[in-house]
């Protein structure tokens, strides 16, 4: 009880000194200097449709690589974790299948309707990560929409193996490649990671923005294969 | 709004703590930490709203030119992605753990992880 | 100059591939690996090559063809360049560690966690953009939390949930901070931030800064929110823990020096106390811990808070940190920084290479013991981290009190000091655990007399000693992983060799002489090198005696009056005294080399022209020592405790030299002085340390250190002789009379006198003869102390005569029991008797020792008690002089016991076969008795140079007349005393020899018909065994240890302090969350109500 009172006083404390920050902040007070510069010049600078790509990939894109690789290293992170007892605890599961009381196959319904989704949702992500610079969405967000098609087909079949080659590939060289584009705007166009060696295309097309497309292409394949890389150790883990 | 946002991002921050602090199981700790990412989450993506504004995609609805004052400030919501993305990749991480913990341990118990102390 | 984005790019290409290339093949993933972490070291110091170092010149990198609030910058500077070459390179030795370990756990994705490790670290120092360092501390602390599960044990998984929650509160409050700070700047830039302070000068404002400082803190581990971080370093490998501790901290901590431009005072402040209540409350947690990598973790914690404190006090003080030396206090941060990283890496790495987790007794059983080189390894490392010369810990320590003091922040500074000395206590400890023999019980303080019937040894279930056991230590032996603490220890001893040169010269090469103080540097470098190249013991014994006859000749020359007194006697008297070792057999790695640079540094007390050279030397002869005391068979509490107490002194010296001339600078420098001499109350280090050392090396430490404390009087006397109450001090109270008017000198004086009684004392009654010898030192340093302070002409020149007198007939008698012990095997007297017959020399030396103690006449010791009582009489302190008289009767049972015990009576049995000492020990004897004789018949020879060295002190009192002294109170002729005495002497002699000698009857050695004792234990049975038993009943109560039970009270204060706030840790993952939220609350209401 005491220690309940104790966290209670703690939060109250730290709840009243968050007030004068939310205090400080209002709607009405309009964009930072930044940020309309970004508003004014972002779409002539880079081509963009969508703003918010063009911050994320270009202007801020060492957070985005930064990104993929927090990503990267916590898959790296999950297979060394779960990867040990992988061989032993995945043979075992193959015999208690066969006693019978392994794990439950995925229901008629799931498997019809993960036959049916999957196509749909492979489309979808890939959609998703190549209307980036144009429309909501991204590389991450294709990825996260491409994994869970293959999410949902290890929900329905639990014997499914993926091939694990394929998906390191995928994801080793798509990272490489990610870094390899960063070079090429360095070398080619003003920085490192500036998209503008390609040329701008038409504002508001599929092909412009400079590379900003290829940047998500190749991050929606690394993000999707890396997610799919995690659920799948998940799944022969436990 | 903004006010109304940061409210209720601020609250999911302090239900957070909260869970942390009391919840006595390993996998209810790594909810609560979700809870406390999304409450920083709302908190961000509610800096960048500017009253009346929209999302800062240009289109028919949209044009370039004066556009400012019309959108929502896009730096925050670019920031928000990049703080999803690595709090999925912790909670990955976090999950693996307590799925380790549980294979060596047989417990997610907070109070069964005493054996590190002093 | 190489862009910093190659950097990054090549570090993410790698880390990407890496997979791919590892399925290939496993050595080209590690190839790769380490080609990778060499170019990270390498492009830093190509960008301090194209850099201008003096203007600390910076370079800014922009990316995606934005400048920089627009986009993401990367700044390559100086402090940058120089930052990322320590932190690389620490993880590049890492590295090494991991492959030459060759565990399982070093597999493929453990190198790829390195390699992203390494690129988050090197994000965190290189950008200067706020939210991309977030993105950066992520990927670090990701790399790290996977890496500590590389254990696969249970234990590291809980600490892995617990250091991600607390990482994950951290991220947080850092994500918070970053947009409001955006919000209310309108950048995320630092420099623009930086740029436009002014808009944060308000609550929103500093509450905003705060919650990215309190996330940096907690990532760094402050107290009391940091139980998490103990646990990660007591589960994780060491490898991983040597990860956290050196390269991720270290990187963390520069982005907490990057943002303080922020900072306004009040969150100055704030830091500042919470890094040093972390140091303080660290170094206390760390002392009670069993677990040694639980308590290297603390250490680290502590350190890191070190780091925190002093550059969050550089910022409140700036001023005075920036006059000491270039750089500011940039160059203490990287000094402090740098030997934290690769000593604490490297002392990790010792441990998991010897596989100790426990300092506790089973640790014998279980681990690999270091064999000589491991140990000189962990020595040199954990002097390094313990901030010893020539380390850089040891410099930044000095500029950071320096500046402290100068800015009379006395509080920081002593805590700062109190702190270092805890965390030396503590690694010594662990150094000497891990080195010691298996014959040292670690607890020998003062003599051990054996049980009759010794109790049958406990045999101990031996984990190690069954044949998997042994295997397995074996397979871990071989398995290596020395490579990297090796490297890190050459990077520490040749950054401490450059900074000794850099800061001793200071540019001022204008002579040979010049160089002198750094001669002890490289005598350890060059015996190093004869070590390895297995050059023979004698021949490096041999060597170190020329060089320091050497020294003497090309340097003592140059010196006058008091110095080159002290110059003889530390300088000629050692040279003399390392003859005896020319006897040891086999080889003795280090021996001569430490032995050399100890004499080297005594010698250079004397010209030390600065504070600082003055300190360099002292706390270079402290280590020395200490290295030397160790090598004894059961030295290792007796060392712990005389480094303890030796660098208690040296800070106390340290503190002093900044206080002028005040009452205050008296007190503190007296102090550090009156440890090094072993007076009384600050004495209970010196009989272990005398005595447990190698018998052939105590004399050093008898006869010739123990008078650098002395000497460092004599220099600053001047400072002793004001009053020891400051005026104005308690005025007008009755406490105020009572004390007004009492001079250091009389403080000293009675100090001196007590000593000596009390040396002499407890010298009585003990029976190992080396501890005998040890308090009677003691004792005789007491009497110099007391003549010092007499601050008359007369008492000057004796204190000097007897520190020259001391040197000759201490050594003497050193020797000469060392020959003896030699010989026996034994250093219990009632083992011995009769040995007159087997040794007769030494028996000579040691009877010519004890009458020059004694101050019979007609030896020197007579010439000294004469001085003295006329200089005390003179003075008018007739008490002490009546102490004094009684002290040197009680000195002379216990010297008649020396010679009487072991000399004389009946041989026994077993050393019948006894011979005479090896012609090695007798030369010094020889010399000795040579010098004494010479100084008795005529001790004008010493006494008119003695009189010449203090003449400008005194008015002179004493005249001569020919060979006879004269006083105000009678006169001293040496040749004439001398001649009456053998007369006196020799005639009973004679009498006894040739007319008595029919009437002498041969007592056996069983025969105590007359002990009046019964005797309950027969081997004690010996006439020598309690030899003044009634004087020690009538006054035995003197001699209860009271000195040592306030030093243990002392010592249990520190520890009940430590387990109290060990309750803190409960292990508990809540109640760590806990501790951070109200860390945080309590700091941010603390900055808010100063607003």
């Amino acid at each position: 009880m005491m220690k309940r009172l104790i966290i209670i006083l703690a939060l109250a404390a730290i709840a009243l000194g968050f007030f004068p920050l939310a205090m400080r902040i209002s709607g009405d007070s309009g964009l930072t200097a930044l940020a309309t510069h970004y508003v004014e010049a972002g779409a002539d600078e880079l081509g963009a449709a969508n703003l918010v790509t063009s911050v994320v990939v270009s202007y801020r894109g060492l957070d985005t690589l930064g990104e993929v690789m927090v990503l990267f290293t916590a898959t790296t992170g999950v297979t060394a974790l779960l990867g040990a007892g992988k061989s032993k605890s995945h043979k075992k599961e193959k015999e208690s299948e066969r006693d019978g009381d392994g794990r439950r196959e995925g229901s008629e319904l799931l498997a019809t309707g993960a036959a049916f989704l999957f196509p749909i949702l492979v489309l979808f992500g890939i959609y998703i990560f190549l209307n980036g610079h144009l429309t909501p969405g991204g590389g991450f967000q294709g990825g996260v929409v491409l994994a869970s098609a293959f999410l949902l087909l290890l929900f329905s079949d639990c014997r499914l193996e993926l091939n694990h080659a394929l998906l390191k590939g995928a994801e080793a060289i798509s990272g490489a490649a990610y870094v390899a584009v960063g070079l090429l705007g360095l070398w080619l166009a003003g920085g490192f990671l500036d998209p503008r060696f390609l040329p701008a295309g038409e504002f508001g097309q599929l092909f412009s923005a400079g590379a900003i497309p290829i940047i998500y292409i190749l991050i929606g394949i690394k993000v999707g294969s890396e997610l799919t890389g995690i659920v799948d150790a998940m799944r022969r883990c436990s | 709004m903004t006010h109304i946002v940061l409210a209720l991002g601020f609250l999911l921050v302090c239900i957070g703590f909260w869970g942390l602090m009391t919840r006595k199981e390993v996998f209810r700790l790594i909810i609560s930490f979700s809870l406390l990412d999304t409450g920083v989450h709302v908190i961000m993506v509610g800096i960048g709203y500017v009253r009346t504004g929209t999302a800062p995609i240009f289109d028919e609805a949209l044009a370039v030119a004066g556009a400012v004052g019309k959108v929502v400030d896009p730096v925050p919501s670019a920031l928000v992605l990049t703080a999803i993305v690595i709090g999925l990749a912790v909670t990955a991480l976090m999950l693996s753990f307590a799925i380790r913990l549980h294979a060596s341990r047989g417990s997610l118990a907070v109070d069964d992880m005493k054996e590190l102390k002093w | 100059m190489v862009s910093p984005l190659y950097l990054i790019a090549m570090l993410l290409g790698a880390a990407f591939l890496h997979p791919l290339i590892q399925n290939r093949s496993k050595l080209a993933g590690q190839l790769v690996v380490l080609v990778v972490l060499g170019a990270t070291v390498a492009i830093p110091l190509q960008w301090l090559m194209a850099l201008d170092i003096a203007t600390m010149q910076t370079v800014v990198f922009q990316t995606a063809g934005f400048t920089a609030p627009l986009s993401i910058n990367l700044q390559v500077g100086v402090e940058e360049s120089l930052f990322l070459v320590i932190i690389n390179g620490g993880a590049l030795f890492s590295a090494l560690y991991f492959f030459r370990r060759r565990t399982r756990e070093w597999e493929g994705s453990v190198q790829i966690l390195l390699m992203t490790l390494v690129l988050g670290v090197n994000g965190l120092v290189l950008g200067r953009d706020l939210f991309n360092l977030f993105v950066f501390m992520e990927i670090s602390s990701l790399s790290l939390y996977a890496l500590v599960a590389t254990t696969k044990t249970a234990n590291s998984y809980e600490a892995g949930i617990k250091l991600m929650v607390a990482g994950g509160i951290a991220s947080a409050l850092f994500l918070i901070g970053v947009v409001f700070l955006y919000r209310m700047t309108g950048t995320l830039n630092l420099d623009d931030m930086i740029a436009n302070k002014q808009l944060l000068d308000n609550k929103a404002g500093i509450t905003a800064l705060f919650l990215i400082t309190a996330s940096l803190l907690i990532e760094l581990k402050p107290f009391p929110a940091n139980g998490w971080g103990a646990d990660v370093y007591q589960a994780a490998d060491p490898g991983v823990s040597a990860l956290t501790s050196g390269t991720s901290a270290t990187a963390i901590f520069f982005v907490l020096y990057k943002i303080t431009p922020l900072f306004g005072f009040e969150l100055l402040q704030v830091v500042a106390a919470s890094g040093g209540i972390t140091f303080i409350f660290s170094q206390l947690l760390a002392y009670k811990q069993d677990s040694v990598r639980r308590m290297l973790g603390y250490s680290s914690i502590g350190q890191i808070g070190l780091l925190i404190l002093v550059v969050a006090l550089g910022s409140l003080y700036g001023e005075a940190f920036t006059t000491t030396m270039f750089g500011g206090i940039f160059l203490l941060v990287l000094l402090l920084g740098g030997n934290h990283l690769f000593s604490k890496a490297g002392l990790f790495w010792m441990s998991g290479i010897t596989g100790q987790h426990s300092l506790g007794t089973m640790r014998q059983s279980k681990t690999v013991r270091l064999g000589p080189v491991g140990a000189a390894l962990q020595g040199i490392l954990t002097s390094a981290l313990a901030g010893f010369p020539p380390f850089p810990a040891f410099w930044a320590k000095w500029i950071v009190i320096t500046a402290l003091l100068a800015f009379g922040s006395y509080w920081w500074a002593s805590i700062i000091l109190i702190g270092s000395l805890i965390e030396a206590a503590y690694l010594f400890k662990w150094f000497l655990n891990a080195v010691k023999s298996p014959v040292d019980p670690g607890t020998v303080h003062d003599e051990v007399i054996p049980e009759d019937f010794p109790e049958e040894p406990v045999k101990e279930p031996m984990a190690g000693a069954s044949p998997a056991g042994i295997v397995a230590r074996i397979a871990r032996q071989s398995s290596g992983g020395w490579i990297a603490p090796f490297m890190a220890t050459a990077v520490l001893v040749a950054c401490g060799m450059l900074l000794a040169t850099m800061f001793i010269l200071r540019g001022r090469i204008s002579g040979y002489r010049d160089m002198v103080l750094l001669l002890p540097l490289a005598v350890l470098v060059l015996w190093t090198v004869f070590d390895v190249i297995r050059v023979p013991f004698k021949l490096q014994i041999g060597l170190a005696i020329i060089c320091s006859a050497g020294y003497g000749l090309v340097f003592l020359p140059g010196l006058d009056g008091i110095r080159l007194v002290f110059g003889l006697i530390f300088i000629a008297g050692s040279a003399v005294q390392m003859v005896p070792l020319l006897n040891r057999r086999g080889h003795h790695r280090g021996l001569a080399g430490m032995l050399l640079a100890l004499v080297f540094s005594l010698g250079n007390l004397l010209f030390a022209s600065s504070a600082l050279e003055f300190f360099f030397s002292w706390e270079l002869m402290t280590i020395t020592s200490f290295f030397l005391v160790v090598r004894g068979r059961q030295a290792s509490g007796a060392a712990l405790r005389y480094l303890v107490f030796s660098l208690g002194g040296a800070f106390s010296i340290l503190a002093g030299l900044f206080f002028g001339s005040s009452p205050l600078a008296a007190l503190l420098l007296g102090i550090g002085f009156l440890v090094k001499m072993g007076t009384l109350g600050l004495h209970i280090w010196l009989p272990g340390a005398y005595a447990e050392t190698d018998d052939d090396m105590s004399t050093f430490f008898s006869s010739v250190t123990s008078k650098a404390g002395l000497f460092m009087l004599f220099l600053l006397a001047g400072l002793f002789v004001q009053e020891a109450i400051p005026a104005g001090f308690a005025a007008g109270t009755r406490l105020e009379s009572l004390l007004s008017g009492i001079a250091f000198t009389d403080l000293l004086g009675w100090l001196g006198v007590v000593t000596a009684f009390a040396g002499a004392f407890l010298a009585l009654f003990k029976e190992d003869i080396k501890y005998t010898l040890a308090y009677s030192s003691m004792g005789q340093v007491g009497y110099m102390l007391l003549s010092f302070a007499l601050m008359s002409q007369l008492g000057w020149m004796n204190s000097l005569y007897l520190a020259v007198t001391h040197l000759m007939f201490k050594g003497m008698l050193f020797v000469a029991i060392s020959g003896v012990v030699y010989r026996t095997k034994t250093r219990l007297m009632y083992q011995m008797g009769g040995l007159i017959t087997r040794m007769p020399i030494t028996f000579f030396t040691v009877l010519i020792g004890i009458i020059a103690v004694s101050g019979v006449p007609p030896l020197t010791g007579f010439g000294a008690k004469w001085m003295l009582y006329t200089a005390l009489i003179e003075k008018g302190w007739y008490l002490q002089a009546a102490l004094a008289m009684f002290a040197s009767g009680i000195a002379f049972l216990y010297l008649f016991r020396l010679i009487h015990v072991i000399f004389l009576g009946q041989l026994k049995d077993e050393h019948r076969t006894v011979t005479e000492a090896p012609i090695w020990m007798l030369i010094p004897q020889v010399v000795g008795i040579a010098g004494i004789m010479l100084y008795s018949m005529y001790p004008s020879l010493l006494l008119k140079p003695l009189e010449a060295a203090v003449a400008p002190f005194f008015e002179t009192t004493i005249s001569w007349d020919g060979y006879t002294v004269l006083s105000t109170l009678g006169y001293w002729n040496g040749t004439a005393v001398m001649y009456v005495t053998m007369g006196v002497f020799l005639v009973p002699l004679l009498w006894l020899l040739i007319v008595q000698r029919k009437n002498t009857q041969k007592v056996g050695q069983f025969n105590i018909v007359y002990a009046a004792e019964r005797p309950y234990r027969p081997e004690t049975t010996h006439f020598g065994y309690n030899f003044f038993a009634p004087y020690e009943k009538a006054l035995g109560f003197l001699h209860k240890p009271l000195a040592t039970r306030f030093w243990y009270r002392v010592v249990s204060v520190a520890e009940v302090a430590g387990s109290m706030v060990r309750k803190l840790y409960t292990g508990n993952i809540q109640t760590y969350a806990l501790w951070i939220v109200i860390y945080t609350s309590i700091l941010l209401s603390i900055l808010q109500r100063g607003m």
